[in-house]
């Protein structure tokens, strides 16, 4: 459809003057204009160049308006286009008959001019909203069509009322088939909870297939509201490349600690036998061999890490939560690791008042004190010699936090958003100085949140870094 | 108690075969026969002494530690056997269906051959409390 300053209009009727005095008022009042002196004409003007309105006289020789009117209704033109039908003729009942031949609207001859422009200018209003509601509706569904993720529009008894290519593909099941299904039958581990109105929501969820088999998607949930009713939109994103990706990634990481670990029993192993022969070791050789088992150890631990991560990720890491003392627990995280902040020449701090070392924590003993050890020895290895890290625990409302402070650098701005991921460590050069796999904080995120926990950090470059943890308040024993 | 004295390994991997070995004959005083497959130790165990306590690897070819266990259980008719499992694997998630296979005790890879005599005579120990 044309701009609705340029819209076309015909003009049909017998009478050539007529004709001409119409067009010359319809131009003026700024639309196109094309003529038809008959019936006939008019249909032929129809088909090869269908105009936005038709202004039908009703008397006319051979196939008159009422005619007209009624073929032209019966066609498709992809699109309204109204009719205003013209009658010299007293009465009403002329005009009754030409909408009941679905004319749209009429005018009386001779035409007055101020009424010609209001009725075009009306029809021009209803055309444009009918020009927006056609592009709106023609972009939606190019959005739909090409979309290779595939979308569900549910009315609200959570049943399909649209649905895209995409999902017929991801459902296996025709358009057709796919309409009027009710939703759980689809989706069928979507919680209630998930359909209710709100900001939209990404969930994890798997596909029902009519072969029973079970895709696992990405969802996006969005509801809108039409009628006073409420509509559920639905977005899924086929994810089982990344699922599949995911599962070799653990499966290869599985493998490879694996067999990492069967040559380093060899390698410490050794070592250890030769350390123990102290008596013929001279002094150089007594180093470069703690040198190697020193190092030996440590790639033992990266492999260690590795696995931890590892299980995690794939939510298979086995907690045994008891309820246990904090005091008991900061002291035994603290003395764990005096040796290591004496290497590094750090005081390890503990500010802890006798209320909270009396607080409860149910937790797992084991992944509670790796939690404190990563952050312990991240918090030495970054200190200078003759610093103190402080280990500082307080009541907050329900929670308990542990804040581990250090004086050391801090952590550079454009580093922080990362700091939690895996395989990250501020720099590369760094990396080697401080040593470590750049699993440490990965996996200390991941062990906080298994327990109900969450970690936070902040820091001040050149002041030092604070690592807060925050637990649930704990049932005693 | 009767003192631990006879061990037999059963480990594929040559170098820790040899390292087990050394530590157990060396330090441990022991004396020990040992296989590098189950399916070796199946076959020829039957022609020596039977060992008072066997260390077996879980991932072995032809054979693996955990379907080797009744096997070697039925070798050992009524005399009690102490099988003590090696294992790559260290979590707690991968330790416990060693035991529930049958295993006496399991000890993890890496392991300090150092120490293990002693942590063998104290499996020993516990061991003998049991039967």
């Amino acid at each position: 459809m044309p701009a609705p300053e340029n819209l076309h209009v015909l003009i049909v009727d017998d009478i050539a003057i007529t004709r001409m005095q119409l067009a010359a008022q319809v131009r003026e009042l700024g639309f196109r204009i094309s003529e038809a002196a008959n019936g006939e004409a008019a249909l032929a003007c129809m088909a090869e160049q269908t105009p936005d309105i038709v202004l039908l006289d009703l008397l006319m020789p051979g196939m008159d308006g009422f005619t007209v009117s009624r073929i032209i209704k019966g066609r498709d033109y992809g699109r309204w286009i109204p009719i205003v039908v013209l009658s010299g003729l007293e009465g009403e009942e002329h005009l009754l008959k030409a909408l009941e031949a679905h004319a749209d609207d009429f005018l009386h001859k001779p035409v007055n001019p101020a009424i010609l422009s209001n009725k075009l200018g009306n029809l021009r209003r209803v055309l444009t909203l009918q020009a927006q509601h056609n592009s709106l509706l023609s972009r939606s569904q190019a959005i739909s069509r090409n979309s290779f993720d595939a979308i569900l529009l549910a009315d609200p008894s959570l049943r399909i009322c649209e649905a895209n290519p995409a999902a017929a593909i991801l459902f296996g099941q025709s358009l057709g088939e796919l309409l009027g299904q009710p939703l759980s039958a689809l989706l069928p581990d979507l919680q209630p909870a998930c359909t209710s109105s709100g900001p939209a929501t990404l969930v994890k969820l798997d596909v029902l297939r009519p072969d029973a088999s079970l895709i696992p998607v990405e969802a996006g949930l969005g509801s809108f509201a039409q009628d006073g009713a409420s509509y559920l939109l639905i977005t899924l994103r086929d994810i089982s490349e990344r699922v599949r990706a995911d599962q070799l990634k653990q499966q290869f990481i599985a493998t490879l600690s694996h067999e990492l670990r069967t040559p380093l029993t060899s390698i410490i192993g050794a070592l250890k036998m030769l350390q123990a022969d102290t008596a013929s070791l001279t002094p150089q050789q007594h180093q470069l061999l703690a040198m190697a088992d020193r190092n030996s150890g440590r790639l033992l631990g990266m492999v260690n890490e590795l696995l931890d991560l590892n299980r995690s990720q794939a939510g298979k890491l086995q907690l045994v939560r008891h309820a246990a003392q904090l005091g008991d627990l900061l002291d035994e995280a603290v003395a764990s690791h005096l040796g290591y902040a004496q290497r590094h020449a750090v005081n390890l701090e503990l500010d802890c008042s006798a209320p909270v070392r009396l607080q409860w924590l149910n937790t797992d003993h084991g992944r509670f004190l790796q939690i404190m050890a990563n952050l312990l020895s991240n918090a030495c290895k970054f200190s200078a010699a003759g610093d103190t890290v402080t280990i500082r625990a307080a009541r907050e409302g329900t929670q308990l936090s542990i804040a581990v402070s250090d004086h050391g650098p801090g952590i550079p701005a454009d580093f922080l958003p990362r700091l939690f991921e895996p395989f990250t460590q501020a720099d590369g050069s760094d990396s080697r100085r401080q040593g470590g796999s750049g699993l440490g904080l990965a996996i200390t995120r991941q062990l906080v949140e298994a327990l109900e926990g969450q970690i936070q950090v902040s820091t001040t470059p050149g002041e030092g870094s604070t690592f807060t943890l925050y637990f649930p308040v704990g049932a005693p024993a | 108690m009767i003192a631990l004295q006879h061990l037999a390994v059963i480990e594929d991997d040559t170098d820790i075969r040899h390292l087990l070995e050394l530590s157990l004959t060396t330090l441990g005083g022991f004396d020990v026969t040992s296989y590098p497959l189950a399916t070796r130790a199946l076959a020829e165990m039957p022609q020596h002494p039977l060992p008072q306590m066997l260390l077996l690897d879980v991932m072995m070819p032809e054979m693996s530690g955990i379907e080797a266990i009744p096997r070697l259980r039925e070798l050992a008719g009524d005399t009690p056997l102490c099988i003590v499992m090696l294992t790559a694997k260290a979590s707690p998630e991968e330790l416990a269906p060693l035991l529930a296979a049958g295993a006496d005790y399991v000890a993890s890879k890496p392991f300090d051959p150092v120490l293990l005599p002693e942590l063998l005579q104290h499996f020993w120990s516990t061991f003998h409390g049991r039967i």
